[in-house]
């Protein structure tokens, strides 16, 4: 028998058949239910796999996250490396195996159930209908009556065909089964062992990739156990280190060349109501006892900025022990150690700090002396204080060396203005210049408005007379104030006697000797100047001057022109050369024979350009003496101010257009030639120089204007005064200088406005905070007895200045910005 | 308010701090002019006033410091706390964001105020019943938790103003006098009690205010 059911009871449809028939039928449900189900277990199973391969996936990289941890240990991550790879390496055969699981059992299964069973179950409904027809064709055909033989012969022959199309119809379906049911065999066991097949290459796999590691495995257990020996062995070595603990000594003094420095924690008691005990670490450094935060804030603050000032006095009275005190003429501060041993070695360093201080100073003086040049860096005094080197890179942004040590780099500085002695300690603030002492103290004798002579070492500098003395310097001063000067004249020397120092400082600077006047254009005869003068100048018809910065701003610094100092003297630019207006660049330089002397020519278009060939000195390295704060960033290097008729060029104007241009040198030569510093500009609103300093957004000009004099609280014809237009430009440094300078700050404009109410209204929170400032401090001056308020008043002051003179950008919002570049547009 | 100020004990410098619109500086007029403005404008920067108070006897002059709530009215913040012993930090009970930003204002007085400086925590506007959005058990609650003192205000009725900055005042005052008495000034026997060093800056001082001779 081939099929399943015996063909004779097929075709006889007997109950045996249709018996067995259910049998099969059942027996294919159930091979159907339990293949489906295998089906979705299957499914499941490569779904939950491949959520394993793909979180096994995320672990590996997370390894390899890891391993950058150790990318500064090679041997480490090496074999981290490969031990990822492999993992990588294995989680690949697992997806291929999860692969293979789809394909195989999931493919085939489905495609088994699809096509085969399905078939089965076409041809029972075929075979379904046929039985059901049978049946009907059966009952008429016992209806039909005896009476109609045509009826009876007309069913009988609809009765065989049928009968006929139904055995064929059950024998399909039968046949149908019992393929199935054959097939079933081999299908599914061939699908089961194509399956253990991708099983066996999967383990095939992950057992030659592991013989091949298995080298790799055992170095690394070796390498594992020498680290693990190691660590153990660090850990005895550090176990020990406890020892250090009892033998501490928390005292650590550095005994190096320049004298002792010390550094430890220290209490210091604040200088606020409520007396409060911080602790903080203190160090000596550069002749100074600095203290900062242990943590928190990097920058440290300055406790007592000149030790040779100060003593050290134990205090035994008080409540606290080992407390000692540091005394300055002005100040004094309660500090306290932790123990008796700390507290003597505070004591004997900063007595022997203080001592060093003393030495150190003169013994600077003394390598100066023997260089006897300008290329004396702060290397000598930085060398052999490791500390003190790290502190300055640390504290790149701070004044960190003493001012003379810079000011003497600015051209000409290093020698005296007046006798050229060297190595100068003395200058004069409102000319730019520095003195020997024998020449500084004939200064002194012309008084004030002439010269206000202060110590290069033993004054503190503000910021903004630092400025004034970096855009001037001896080189450009004397080329003003000596430009004239016959060869016959008797210059002082370093041992001259007094009377000829004397004779020539007064000659030089109350007298103005030597100084050359403006070039006269159409006042006098062209046949009188053309002796002296090129015939081409006679065309020049306006003048102008240059705005200029000459300290170096941060973003110079790469390109910065070492310029020989003769070549930044040069003071005055004639221009001439008509018929060459059609040259647009205009920026060829040419030296004209006959005016070489002191001038160039360029080829621009008749203008008489001040200040132009000044070019930025070599100053290196002190941040506080190179400046990318002013309020003129943005400008150009080359910018001039408007131009003016050539007939009205006179020191008063030239002042005022130099001021605008914050061309320092140029305000110099305006002074030198007698412009008057008070005068007030008819054509512009009647300001005088201070406001057109103003304008230029520079402290400078301003600076340099007050040292020299100027009435603060002047007035233009709107009534504004120069803290007026100070504070509605938003000019915080500005403002911040000439409250310093007690500028009156309650005159009203002629809109009746203060300036607070200006600044108000202009929203500048720095100014309204630094004039109601100002207005407290007045008010708290006049109750005599307050002194702590103003204590906190010159404090926040000081903040505010130095932050408006070094970081201005901090002062500035970005509304104000938008005015400033609107500005300078 | 026409007291002369021009004598006093002891000085000290409060600020007013807590978001913009809280009504620091109607508290600030309340206290130092018995004036309040419905109307008023943002702080811009800071405004000072003072005011002299009497406690066990002695005249304290209270320099107060009214800071802008404004971020963008805001200028150097260290210079604020600077020398501060007393610290308003306002909330608007009415308002739950305001009182949220009080850990805000903490951490900027723990960063940059005094350790030992004596901080009351305001809830101002207790006029607004009504519109009442912090609890005043809450807030107790928070203040206690925090080492504050606590107290609510009405600017507008004038409700416990007085009261805020003389309870602050006393405070600093009990603080400060006990100090004195147990850590003697400088422990410099030459020197008398009570007399705090005079600075008198350096001719080079940078910033100081400066007369300027035979100009």
């Amino acid at each position: 028998m081939v099929g399943r059911i015996e063909l004779q009871e097929c075709l006889r449809d007997s109950p045996k058949f249709r018996g067995l028939l259910e049998a099969e039928e059942a027996s294919v449900d159930q091979l159907e239910s339990k293949l489906e189900k295998i089906l979705k277990v299957c499914g499941s199973m490569v779904d939950s796999g491949k959520t394993y391969v793909g979180q096994q996936s995320l672990f590996a990289n997370s390894l390899w996250d890891l391993s950058t941890h150790f990318k500064e240990d090679p041997m480490v991550l090496s074999s981290l490396n490969k031990l990822i790879h492999s993992l990588q390496e294995m989680n690949k055969f697992h997806t291929i195996l999860l692969d293979q699981a789809s394909r195989t059992i999931l493919k085939n299964l489905t495609s088994f159930i699809k096509n085969d069973i399905k078939g089965v179950r076409d041809y029972k409904q075929h075979f379904e209908k046929i039985s059901t027809e049978y049946d009907n064709i059966l009952l008429r055909n016992s209806h039909t009556p005896r009476s109609k033989p045509q009826e009876v012969e007309e069913i009988q022959n609809v009765l065989v065909a049928v009968r006929s199309c139904f055995g064929h119809n059950t024998l399909d379906y039968i046949n149908s089964i019992s393929v199935l049911q054959s097939k079933k065999r081999h299908e599914i066991l061939s699908t089961l062992l194509s399956y253990m097949h991708a099983c066996t290459t999967y383990y095939h796999q992950g057992s030659d990739l592991c013989a091949d590691l298995e080298t790799f495995f055992k170095t690394l257990a070796d390498e594992i156990g020498t680290m693990r020996g190691e660590t153990y062995k660090v850990q005895k070595e550090l176990e020990n280190t406890h020892s250090v603990v009892s033998n501490f000594e928390p005292i650590s003094i550095k005994k190096e060349k320049n004298g002792p420095t010390m550094e430890g924690y220290l209490f210091k008691r604040t200088s606020n109501a409520f007396k409060t005990w911080n602790r903080r670490w203190f160090y000596l450094y550069d002749n100074k006892l600095v203290y900062r935060k242990r943590s928190g804030e990097e920058h440290e603050t300055i406790m007592e900025d000149d030790l040779r000032i100060c003593t050290v006095k134990p205090v035994l009275d008080g409540e606290r022990r080992f407390c000692f005190e540091v005394l300055s003429p002005l100040k004094s501060h309660m500090l306290q150690a932790d123990t008796k041993e700390m507290y003597d070695c505070w004591i004997t360093a900063l007595q022997k700090g203080i001592g060093a201080a003393i030495q150190r100073i003169q013994s600077i003086d003394f390598d100066r002396l023997k260089l006897g040049d300008n290329n004396i860096t702060y290397s000598n005094d930085i060398t052999g204080r490791g500390q003190s080197r790290q502190l300055y890179s640390d504290n790149n942004n701070r004044t960190k060396k003493r001012m003379w040590e810079q000011l003497l780099k600015i051209p000409g500085n290093n020698y005296c203005c007046d006798c050229r002695s060297a190595n100068p300690r003395w200058a004069s603030i409102n000319l730019g210049i520095t003195l020997c002492i024998e020449c500084s103290g004939v200064h002194r004798s012309l008084g004030v408005h002439y010269s206000k002579v202060r110590s290069l070492t033993l004054d503190d500098w503000e910021p903004e007379i630092i400025k004034v003395m970096v855009e001037l310097g001896n080189a450009v001063v004397n080329k003003i104030y000596e430009a004239t000067m016959p060869d016959d004249v008797v210059r002082p020397s370093e041992q001259c006697p007094g009377a000829i120092r004397e004779t020539f400082i007064k000659a030089k600077y109350v007298d103005k000797k030597y100084v050359k006047s403006l070039p006269q254009f159409n006042k006098t005869s062209p046949s009188s100047i053309r002796n002296s003068r090129p015939s081409s100048l006679m065309d020049v018809r306006k003048w102008s001057v240059r705005k200029i910065r000459r300290r170096p701003r941060s973003c110079d610094k790469r390109d910065r022109k070492h310029v020989k100092v003769e070549e930044v003297t040069k003071k005055i630019e004639k221009i001439a050369e008509i018929g060459e207006t059609s040259s647009s660049s205009g920026r060829e330089e040419d030296t004209n024979s006959e005016s070489s002397k002191r001038s160039s020519l360029k080829k621009r278009n008749s203008i008489l350009l001040f200040g132009s060939d000044l070019d930025k000195q070599p100053i290196d390295g002190p941040i506080d003496l190179s400046s990318d704060q002013e309020s003129t960033g943005g400008e150009e290097e080359n910018e001039t101010v408007g131009e003016e008729d050539i007939s009205k060029l006179q020191p008063d104007l030239l002042l005022y257009k130099a001021a605008a241009a914050h061309n320092l040198p140029v305000m110099c030569e305006a002074l030198a030639l007698g412009g008057d510093k008070c005068w007030i500009n008819p054509e512009d609103r009647s300001r005088s120089p201070l406001h057109a300093a103003v304008f230029s957004g520079s402290v400078m000009p301003c600076a340099y204007l007050i040292l020299n004099g100027v009435k603060i609280n002047a007035q233009d014809q709107d009534g504004k005064t120069p803290l007026h237009i100070a504070t509605q430009e938003g000019h915080t440094a500005q403002v911040c200088l000439f409250l310093k300078h007690r500028a009156d700050q309650h005159l009203e404009d002629d809109e009746g406005k203060v300036p607070l109410s200006i600044a108000e209204q202009k929203e500048h929170a720095d100014i309204v905070t630094l004039l109601r400032l100002g207005r407290l401090n007045d008010e708290m001056k006049d109750s005599e007895i307050g002194v702590t308020g103003d204590d906190t008043f010159n404090e926040v002051v000081r903040d505010f200045s130095r932050l408006a003179c070094s970081h201005p950008e901090k002062l500035q919002r970005p509304k104000i910005e938008e005015d400033r570049s609107d500005r300078s547009d | 308010m026409s007291s002369k100020d021009d004598e006093y004990d002891y000085l000290f410098k409060v600020v007013l701090i807590g978001d913009s619109g809280v009504g620091k500086s109607n508290l600030l007029s309340r206290f130092t002019r018995n004036e309040f403005n419905l109307e008023s404008k943002s702080t811009i920067g800071v405004e000072f006033a003072t005011r002299s108070i009497q406690v066990d006897g002695k005249t304290i002059k209270a320099q107060i410091w009214d800071t802008a709530g404004q971020e963008r009215y805001r200028a150097i913040t260290a210079a604020y706390y600077r020398g501060a012993v007393g610290a308003l930090l306002v909330y608007d009970i009415a308002k739950h964001l305001t009182y949220e930003n009080v850990e805000r204002w903490l951490r900027e007085l723990r960063d940059h105020a005094d350790q030992n400086i004596v901080i009351m925590l305001v809830g101002n506007k207790s006029d607004l019943r009504h519109l009442r959005a912090v609890l005043t058990e809450e807030a107790k609650a928070f203040a206690e938790r925090n080492g504050l003192s606590f107290i609510e205000t009405s600017a507008l009725d004038s409700t416990n103003v007085d009261m805020a900055f003389q309870n602050i005042l006393t405070e600093i005052y009990r603080i400060v006098s006990q100090k004195q008495i147990r850590d003697p000034p400088e422990g410099d026997v030459i020197r008398p009690q009570n007399v705090e060093p005079i600075d008198v800056k350096p001719t080079m001082n940078s910033d100081g205010v400066r007369k300027q001779c035979c100009q």
